[in-house]
């Protein structure tokens, strides 16, 4: 039941996050759907037809007031139609996003478990530590490495692995002689390619769990279950599994914020990197402002973190018994 | 000023800290008064390795490095810091508002605070920056400001909620002070050291945003910003794939991560100077310590109460 009603909020979440973005783009002065209509007519076209092209671009009549271009955007909306690219004329908002999306998914995840665990085995190692130089200097390579932004370190890696020593590629999720499916050939280009990507969301993400994972291990540490675990003379194999179980619940709910900055950070390092995904291709929507690209994109990402935190809160709730969804 | 030189004295890295902030506030300030002019173009000098001349070399025009770094100082850290002064005093706000008004106006804004905490903030920004304009630095600030003030709000609230119901404020308010009073005498003073710690997170976080604006070049390119440099280092002028224009690559970037970095030490300069209770230890690493477990109370707080949001 709770579920489901989490499930409702968040899609009553999604439906103004997307209301927000349509009068955002529209109200402001210099509408560019206004601004393209009256371009078409310049050029030449009848009002119809540029009506016409206007309305297969952002789904709703340029000439309307903005509520009635609401309702008949939304209609298009809830059919799954986006508009279609500007930039790539024609092209659906959807298919583009579609192809695009499978890539970022594949890259955030993998970096958000990868430095996860050097999180949570650095913080582990600096709580154990705590009083000793290697706890400082942990704890200070962690703090610069989450306060250096991730376009920098993508410039710097790219820089170092592909211009002075030439070992991995610059661009693209896989090479050109493979084709994408379930084959090694293919499977093996694309680790190849997500090397660097994947390093730059390493660094730029781990320094954040390992304090983070460092602060809960210490109050853990000074829990009472633990001094009675101690007492009762377990071994130290025992005792670290406790530890280890009990500090990592709580950086669940760090979830929610480090999804929506792996994929703010994606959109800088997917654009460094040329990398197929979805933040290349609303960083490259946005310089060529390409509004339907954007709002479908910004739609879109903004979904799946909803979605995504719903499925942490569930499991978090499967994970912790003492809290019921 | 004694107590400043005791707690920078504890540990060698902040004196480092201090340092690197300085250094850039000086550049901020003096910048224009040291290079009046703007960098001139000398089409025969393009890509020089760094000498006496050019301490930095010379970008893509000829045009020397380090005066463009100095000059781009006092765009970057006046857009941050105002723009940290908004995240900060909004999430206050709010945080206040919604912590001390009563449950209404408290689910209201946490509600809002819920929903803006999961719209990834750099792609707000960059919607935001384009159909906003960036026309002055104001603006900018403001939309940047958008990106931080959710996680401060709820902190804020849950301090907020736990300080209400100590002894100090009820017997403010049993003796009649006014609401105002009881705010501004009484809980915030409390939340200062949270309130200034998260001032210097708040900055390295605008630092990010603005440099990373430009870098990408959404917003219409000025002159001297690193973001700029940055920008046309990896793409217009094809510095990045020659070793010779090493310089033009490595001089931004290095100003990006020594400032972070300068800020990053001063917060735990900061968190000492402005928490009395953190002064009196012996050793600088037993401070360390119980500033982490402060900061772990707050964490546990929010933590809990998005336990108690989601199961009741």
């Amino acid at each position: 039941m709770k579920l489901i009603r989490r499930i409702a909020v968040s899609l009553v979440l999604i439906f103004v996050v997307s209301s927000i973005t349509f009068f955002l783009v529209r109200l402001m002065p210099g509408n560019p759907y206004s601004v393209m209509y009256h371009k078409l007519v310049m050029q030449g076209m009848t009002p119809l037809q540029a009506e016409d092209q206007v309305k297969g671009i952002m789904n709703a009549m340029p000439n309307e007031p903005v509520f009635v271009q609401y309702i008949q955007w939304l209609t298009q909306l809830v059919h799954g139609n986006l508009g279609t690219s500007i930039e790539e004329t024609g092209v659906p908002v959807t298919e583009l996003i579609f192809n695009a999306l499978p890539w970022t998914l594949v890259t955030v995840s993998i970096g958000l478990f990868v430095s996860f665990l050097i999180g949570i085995v650095l913080g582990v190692i600096s709580a154990s530590r705590r009083d000793t130089w290697v706890s400082s200097v942990i704890d200070n390579v962690g703090s610069i490495a989450h306060a250096i932004p991730v376009y920098v370190t993508a410039v710097a890696l790219l820089y170092l692995f592909n211009v002075v020593w030439h070992v991995f590629p610059s661009s693209g999720a896989y090479g050109i002689m493979e084709t994408p499916g379930l084959n090694w050939p293919f499977l093996a280009s694309f680790a190849y390619h997500i090397v660097l990507p994947e390093g730059t969301y390493i660094l730029a993400g781990f320094g954040s769990w390992e304090l983070a994972m460092k602060s809960t291990t210490i109050m853990v540490m000074n829990d009472d279950f633990m001094m009675a675990a101690r007492i009762r003379g377990l071994t130290r194999q025992r005792i670290m599994n406790y530890l280890g179980w009990n500090s990592i619940l709580p950086l669940f709910t760090l979830f929610m914020l480090s999804l929506g900055t792996m994929f703010g950070g994606s959109v800088f390092i997917e654009s460094t990197y040329a990398f197929p995904g979805i933040g290349n291709l609303l960083a490259t929507a946005v310089t060529t402002r390409d509004y339907p690209v954007m709002e479908g994109c910004f739609m879109l990402t903004t979904a799946t973190i909803i979605f995504a935190n719903v499925l942490a809160d569930f499991l978090y709730a499967v994970l912790d018994p003492r809290i019921t969804m | 000023m004694r107590t400043f030189w005791h707690i920078l004295r504890k540990r060698k890295m902040r004196i480092v800290g201090v340092v690197l902030l300085l250094m850039f506030v000086f550049m901020a300030i003096f910048g224009p008064i040291i290079y009046p002019h703007q960098p001139a173009i000398h089409p025969n000098e393009i890509y020089l390795p760094p000498s006496w001349h050019h301490l930095l070399g010379t970008d893509y025009a000829g045009r020397n490095i380090l005066p463009q770094i100095v000059l781009g100082a006092r765009n970057v850290l006046f857009v941050a810091a105002l723009a940290a002064l908004f995240t900060v005093g909004i999430g206050t706000l709010i945080g206040l508002a919604a912590g001390y008004l009563g449950p209404i106006v408290d689910s209201i804004l946490m509600r809002f605070t819920d929903m803006v905490l999961t719209i990834p903030s750099i792609v707000l920004i960059l919607i935001l920056a384009i159909t906003i304009g960036m026309s002055n630095d104001v603006i900018m600030a403001g939309i940047l400001s958008f990106a931080g003030w959710g996680g401060m709000a709820r902190a804020i609230r849950s301090m907020v909620l736990s300080i209400r119901e100590r002894s100090f404020v009820e017997v403010s308010q049993g003796l009649g002070m006014s609401r105002t009073y009881v705010i501004v005498k009484e809980i915030l003073p409390n939340l200062l050291p949270y309130i200034v710690v998260h001032l210097m997170l708040a900055l390295t976080g605008a630092v990010y945003g603005e440099v990373g604006l430009f870098f990408l070049g959404v917003v219409p390119f000025k002159a001297d910003n690193w973001g700029v440099m940055l920008n046309f280092a990896t793409g217009g002028s094809g510095a990045m794939y020659s070793t010779r224009s090493l310089m033009f690559l490595i001089s931004p970037i290095l100003a990006i991560v020594l400032l972070q970095t300068g800020i990053v030490l001063c917060t735990d300069v900061v968190n000492e100077l402005v928490d009395p209770r953190l002064r009196n230890t012996v050793g600088g690493y037993q401070a360390n310590g119980r500033r982490r477990q402060r900061r772990t109370s707050v964490g546990r707080i929010s933590v809990g109460g998005r336990v108690r949001s989601s199961s009741n």
